[in-house]
């Protein structure tokens, strides 16, 4: 008989629960797919040369396997408050505690059956579409990258069934803590109205000014200790957030709701349902605020140094490219290039004990080299380029220094197998050398990502990998070369990066979607009332968007308040790390704003139920 | 006098396409003369519930018409029905139906606020009826610091703040003990004297329908007796309701 109502129950309430398919489905996609990658060994090692990398995938599922059992744990409890009278009902027809734990430990099993076949084929699908995406968004070329994996897959089914038990248990729990009485009443329960009594005043005060401290640490962080102030504003941070959540926001609905402004149409009513929630939601919007604030950052700092390795690649040569000894194609290719700044050729010559530059050539076509002053600070300025002839690569200078690196990096890059044996000799003792003098060209443009000029720079570099086998491990010289191998280099990490912050994010907006769901039940009766009164229909989706609209607000706001003050710590690491800011406050923004509508949306299907 | 509330062969059918249909309300023709205070009378399933819905305008009729103030409710559409409710009609239910995030005061002054209101003039009017159903010193509690009969009040005096042409009442005296109830029904009593206000009642209740000066029995979704108050007291008009529910009954 338990069997045949939990089987009717998905049946008859498949609208109620798709929502909790839709989230779960996506939750278990997303694992099955960190669950793949983080198990593709192949490739993994193919695409990134830190080891680390397989701990940092593995980190990642486990931080999004404890958001999987949170988000979960919410959307049951959201089902099984929506069905409570019902479970008091049967109750009260004489089904005893165990009939009803085993109800709906049944209809825990049957979704999860369900959505765990239903969740690893997209989680299938999503891993190719994701691999796909990737090459193209990020130009990378993904190796032995699989859509299935054995052992991704057996994870992804023992963690949920793991999951869903535990959740079938905590249900149980709950239902023997319950009375029929408290079931078949739970709607009508009262709620108590918060008051701001002198101490939440202080309490609410005090969270704010510990907010905006962590703020000023958080602005100041290079000047402390970096790990001093990472605890000092992670915890200033933390405490600040919830107590202003508790009372800081609640004593300004307050004086809102004291003056003129809120005695306007509903705004009185809206005012008193916020202090309502924010009581309720003081703890899941602290834990969603600190969330989406790393979704976020995590996100940011991704994408900054995705962004940035253009810089840091022009950074790091005066030069796009080197073409060593070219041939009448690449010289083609080089003719053919678009906003070339210059055009340097050299002669060298690779005798058997080094490699030797006639100084004089310097004369005629100065060596480009930067010249960079001493600072701890990363910058995205692109150094000026200088130039040295023969007087300034024989000083003893700095700029010597500088100038002789960028002759070492092109010997480097012609004699991979005996490096630093660079010398520059005079005109007599050039031409006396009986070795055959070579040629080596240096071209610097001024966009290397224009479509056309990565597409000959590409051809150019292809060439020289496949004629001189010695560079493929250290790369063509030029900034070119080294966009492609740091690319290369830091793929995997992105990658996990970019999906970790969704699927945090995607969870996360869940969990509050589903926090904010829970009320609409009881909620209902508040809006017929209005709707009694004389609220119109527009009056009254205005009142509940705004209400939920300030819920979802208050993560977003400080979330983003936190990622501007964070970024700070990492202007110690990187060029920029607000790059990416605007890009990834986007992206995210847009998904958290899909998922505040879609909210909206479900709970006036809710109040709208008769 | 002029009718405020003009019924005309009013029909509500529930599963109209199915093969059982049922009928709720069957042809009612109804008027309620401006300053009445009417009670609908009925026994379980009589209709009685559905018929206040719809006179209400919580609930459409399947035909027929229901004219309020001279406006047939049910060619309005949602927004025009909204602000109809909001500027003509009050409602208590049984349930008392106040917000609980809402002090006293705020849950008052809604149907103002609702309708754009001065502030000072909202004040001036939560005081008015907040004097009037000795509530003044409970303004600022909330609904659950509040017993059943205070509860009560607070739903009347919203019902009131705004001054309307009609009040319904679900069953107002149902979730209240008999002295709590006699309080409510002298305050709706003293309502429709002194504010002139109109009052249709449902209830089950034949102490509480005594206060009205018109009862309209229904059963199995018509109207089949209608008894008037004219000059008898209360109490004698409470034994004739009480008499003839035995006859009823039976």
């Amino acid at each position: 008989m338990l069997t045949k109502i939990a089987a009717q129950t998905i049946k008859t309430k498949w609208k109620d629960l798709l929502i909790l398919f839709a989230g779960l489905i996506i939750s278990i996609a997303i694992f099955y797919m960190f669950s793949t990658v983080a198990n593709n060994k192949a490739f993994l090692t193919a695409n990134t040369s830190i080891k680390a990398i397989v701990v940092i995938f593995i980190v990642g599922e486990i931080l999004l396997g404890l958001i999987t059992f949170i988000y979960l744990n919410f959307a049951n409890r959201f089902l099984v408050q929506l069905r409570q009278r019902e479970y008091g009902l049967l109750m009260m027809f004489g089904a005893n505690k165990a009939n009803i734990s085993r109800l709906l430990f049944m209809e825990t099993f049957f979704l999860g059956v369900i959505s765990l076949i239903i969740g690893t084929i997209v989680g299938a699908g999503l891993t190719g579409f994701a691999g796909q995406f990737l090459q193209q968004m990020l130009g990378l070329t993904l190796a032995h990258w699989q859509m299935f994996n054995i052992t991704g897959f057996l994870v992804t089914v023992v963690y949920f069934v793991i999951v869903f038990s535990l959740n079938g248990i905590i249900n149980q729990i709950y239902i023997s803590r319950s009375n029929i009485n408290t079931l078949l009443r739970a709607e009508q329960t009262a709620e108590k109205m918060p008051k701001p009594g002198f101490f939440n005043i202080i309490v609410g005060i005090i969270g704010i000014l510990l907010l905006i401290l962590s703020f000023i640490v958080m602005q100041h962080i290079l000047k402390i200790s970096i790990l001093l102030g990472l605890i000092l504003a992670l915890s200033l941070n933390v405490s600040g957030t919830f107590l202003t959540i508790r009372s800081g926001l609640a004593l300004v609905l307050n004086l809102i709701k004291q003056s003129k402004f809120s005695a306007v149409g509903l705004r009185n009513f809206t005012l008193g349902q916020l202090t309502f929630r924010l009581k309720a939601f003081e703890r899941i919007l602290t834990v969603v605020t600190l969330l989406f604030a790393l979704a976020l950052g995590a996100l940011t700092v991704g994408r900054s140094f995705q962004m940035s390795l253009p810089i840091i690649a022009q950074q790091s040569s005066p030069f796009t490219i080197s073409i060593i000894q070219p041939t009448v194609q690449e010289k083609q290719l080089i003719s053919q290039l678009k906003g070339v700044e210059f055009v340097k050729s050299y002669q060298y010559k690779l005798t058997n004990k080094a490699l030797i530059w006639s100084g004089k050539q310097f004369n005629q076509e100065p060596l480009p080299f930067y010249h960079v002053k001493n600072s701890t600070n990363f910058s995205t300025a692109i150094p000026k380029v200088h130039f040295a002839d023969e007087q300034m690569l024989q000083s003893k200078q700095q700029t010597n220094f500088e100038a002789n690196a960028i002759l070492s990096d092109l010997a480097n890059g012609i004699n991979t197998n005996n490096p630093n044996q660079s010398i520059i000799v005079n005109e007599q003792q050039f031409k006396k050398s009986t070795t055959v003098a070579q040629q080596i060209i240096i071209v610097r443009v001024k966009n290397m990502e224009s479509n056309h000029n990565a597409n000959m720079l590409a051809k150019l570099q292809a060439g020289q990998l496949k004629r001189f086998s010695g560079l493929k491990e250290r790369g063509v010289s030029g900034t070119f070369g080294f966009l492609t191998l740091a690319k290369g280099f830091s793929g995997g990490l992105e990658f996990m990066g970019f999906f970790l912050a969704i699927a945090f994010l995607v969870m996360l907006a869940s969990t509050l979607m589903f926090k904010v769901l829970t009320n609409a039940n009881v909620d209902r009766r508040r809006y017929n009332i209005l709707m009694m009164i004389g609220a119109t229909p527009i009056e009254r989706l205005r009142a509940n968007a705004t209400e939920i609209g300030i819920v979802f607000a208050i993560p977003l706001i400080i979330g983003i308040i936190d990622v501007v003050y964070g970024l700070k710590f990492f202007k110690n690491i990187m060029a920029d790390p607000y790059l990416g800011f605007q890009s990834s406050l986007l992206l995210i923004g847009s998904l958290y704003i899909v998922y505040y509508i879609l909210t909206v949306f479900i709970y006036q299907r809710i109040l709208k139920k008769h | 006098m002029k009718n405020i509330v003009n019924v005309k062969n009013l029909n509500l059918t529930y599963n109209a396409n199915s093969i059982k249909p049922y009928h709720a309300l069957k042809d009612i023709n109804l008027q309620v003369t401006e300053g009445d205070f009417v009670a609908i009378m009925g026994p379980s399933g009589s209709g009685k519930s559905s018929f206040l819905n719809v006179l209400a305008s919580l609930q459409a009729p399947s035909s027929g018409s229901v004219l309020i103030d001279e406006q047939n409710i049910w060619q309005l559409n949602a927004n025009q029905l909204a602000k109809f409710r909001g500027q003509k009609l009050g409602f208590i239910f049984q349930e008392y139906n106040l917000i609980e995030s809402l002090s006293v005061a705020d849950n008052i002054a809604l149907p103002l606020s609702l309708a754009k209101a001065k502030h000072t003039t909202i004040t001036d009017a939560v005081n008015q009826v907040a004097t009037l159903l000795h509530l003044k010193d409970q303004l600022k509690k909330f609904p659950n610091e509040l017993s059943g009969g205070q509860k009560q009040r607070v739903a009347a005096a919203r019902a009131l703040v705004h001054q309307p042409k009609l009040i319904f009442g679900d069953e107002p005296t149902g979730a209240l003990d008999s002295a709590n109830a006699r309080e409510m029904m002298n305050y709706l009593n003293k309502i429709n004297i002194e504010q002139h206000i109109s009052i249709l009642m449902v209830t089950h209740d034949a102490f509480s329908a005594s206060f009205a000066n018109k009862i309209h029995f229904l059963s199995d979704g018509q109207i089949v007796q209608t008894l008037e108050r004219s000059n008898q007291s209360r109490e004698t008009f409470y034994r004739a309701i009480l008499d003839f529910l035995g006859t009823f009954e039976e």
